[in-house]
């Protein structure tokens, strides 16, 4: 039988990174419930989607929890209103005993709470992964590649391939990571370190996203090792799993365009640029499919933005530098807004081939391991 | 007050007839919808067929579009709004949509 007593705020923050992974909408009732199992070197909160799946250890000998755990065993709580209940106990330990029949009352200072728990047995087993090579990485450098790709995935469902990003490690020593939704493409190279693990996966765009709330040291180290169809991202503490998107990605390489077509070459300033986009919005947020249209002639680079039920707008843009021929080009602004906010570089370039070929994005001075394609509008 | 019920009753027949009306054009459109994938998918196919013929005939393949103009007959397709990439293949595209991988095969 579990008994514990531990530092409420130290035993909340672990619940809040388990959570991530718990959700209400789930095909098997038993994946509402969070898991607890304590043994003598400490406790483990468990929760899984079906997609994510987390592992939480909380070592007995942390100091921040000043824990102190006399019973073990391992028992099953509604995960979404146990959360509440600890959030709401009055004093700043708690302590958790398992009665019979499962039940479980927390005390804490003066007030008495019992809950009913489930037999663990009936949580279904995590499939696991703790053999083979794996990779290690900084949680700020991944989070980095993450944000930098994950915003172009596609929300559409039919096409599941797309919804994710596809990460993939090169003969060059070099890790992938590409997303796209067929109307702009985001490809980061990132040169890694000696490692024996090879992969081709697609990672789904929710994993990332809730990855960033659960590891939210960003100079720790974390190792990653992939299994069939899973993804397992781990530190001292903490395992998460995700399930990765079956299917193969397409060859994105060939998207790319040749160094030899471009016709056109600009350098802006990357916040100014991103402000002339934001105001070109304004006005095509009201319209269905608002463009905004770039006009380079001569030395002059204009944008303009029509919208017949609100306005227009007309700005004139400064180029740190130009080299090519004149062009004209229509494109949706939220596309060049979403690429520009991933762009940390001071100065962004931009190349076009013609106007109705994709133009690419890259950081100046960092061109090689960064690009961003977007697709003109279509016109006839 | 029974013209009370009334009124619901018209109301409630009016609601299933606006149903059934939304239910056909839903129908209607989808039908147009996988007529227009279908006559796409049939055009390009003839395309195809025509320059298969035509080799056939002469003997030799007819080079008279040059390599880094696109294929006149898919261009056109794609501007009246179909996909011609393999993933979407015939696919409708939104007014103004444009697609990496069409733009890739016209011109690549």
């Amino acid at each position: 039988m579990i008994k514990f007593s531990i530092n409420k705020t130290a035993f909340q923050n672990a619940l809040k990174i388990t959570k991530q992974a718990i959700g209400s909408k789930v095909t098997i009732p038993a994946l509402t419930k969070l898991k607890i199992e304590v043994e003598e070197k400490g406790i483990t909160l468990i929760g899984s989607n079906g997609q994510i799946s987390i592992k939480n250890f909380l070592p007995a000998d942390n100091k921040d929890a000043s824990m102190l755990i006399s019973g073990t065993g391992s028992v099953l709580l509604e995960a979404a209103f146990f959360e509440n209940v600890v959030s709401q106990l009055p004093e700043v330990t708690l302590e958790f005993i398992e009665k019979e029949q499962k039940q479980v009352l927390l005390t804490s200072g003066k007030s008495e709470i019992t809950l009913k728990g489930l037999d663990s047995e009936i949580y279904p087993h995590l499939q696991e992964i703790s053999e083979g090579s794996s990779l290690k990485m900084k949680v700020k450098v991944l989070k980095e590649i993450f944000t930098e790709t994950v915003f172009a995935v596609s929300t559409q469902e039919n096409r599941p391939i797309f919804t994710g990003v596809h990460l993939e490690t090169l003969s060059t020593g070099e890790l992938k990571a590409v997303a796209t939704d067929s109307h702009r493409m985001s490809q980061r190279l990132l040169p890694l370190e000696d490692t024996d693990l090879k992969f081709d996966v697609i990672l789904p765009s929710k994993s990332i996203n809730s990855f960033k709330n659960v590891f939210t040291n960003d100079e720790e180290e974390i190792e990653i090792f992939i299994s069939g169809s899973q993804m397992l991202f781990q530190n001292e503490t903490i395992s998460y799993y995700s399930r990765l998107i079956e299917g193969s990605y397409p060859d994105t390489n060939r998207l790319i365009p040749n160094e030899a077509d471009y016709t056109l070459d600009l350098v802006f300033d990357a916040a100014q640029l991103r402000h002339t986009m934001d105001r070109a919005r304004l006005l095509t947020v009201m319209t269905t499919n608002g463009t905004v249209k770039l006009t380079v002639s001569g030395d002059s680079v204009v944008t303009t933005a029509n919208s017949p039920e609100v306005g227009s707008v007309h700005e004139e843009l400064t180029a740190l530098s130009k080299e090519g021929n004149d062009l004209s080009i229509s494109f949706n602004p939220e596309y060049l807004i979403d690429a520009l906010k991933v762009i940390k570089a001071p100065e962004v370039r931009i190349r076009f081939i013609s106007n109705v070929r994709p133009f690419t994005l890259q950081p100046r001075n960092e061109e090689s391991g960064f690009v961003q394609l977007i697709t003109p509008v279509r016109t006839n | 007050m029974a013209d009370k019920y009334d009124v619901f009753d018209q109301l409630g027949e009016l609601e299933n007839t606006l149903n059934t009306t939304l239910t056909q054009i839903s129908g209607i459109r989808q039908v147009l919808e996988a007529s227009m994938t279908e006559n796409a998918t049939l055009r390009m196919e003839l395309e195809k067929l025509r320059d298969r013929l035509a080799e056939f005939e002469k003997k030799e393949v007819k080079k008279e579009t040059p390599k880094d103009q696109p294929n006149p007959n898919l261009i056109q397709i794609f501007n009246e709004g179909f996909h011609i990439c393999h993933l979407h293949y015939a696919e409708r595209l939104a007014e103004g949509e444009s697609c990496l991988d069409c733009l890739e095969l016209l011109y690549r």
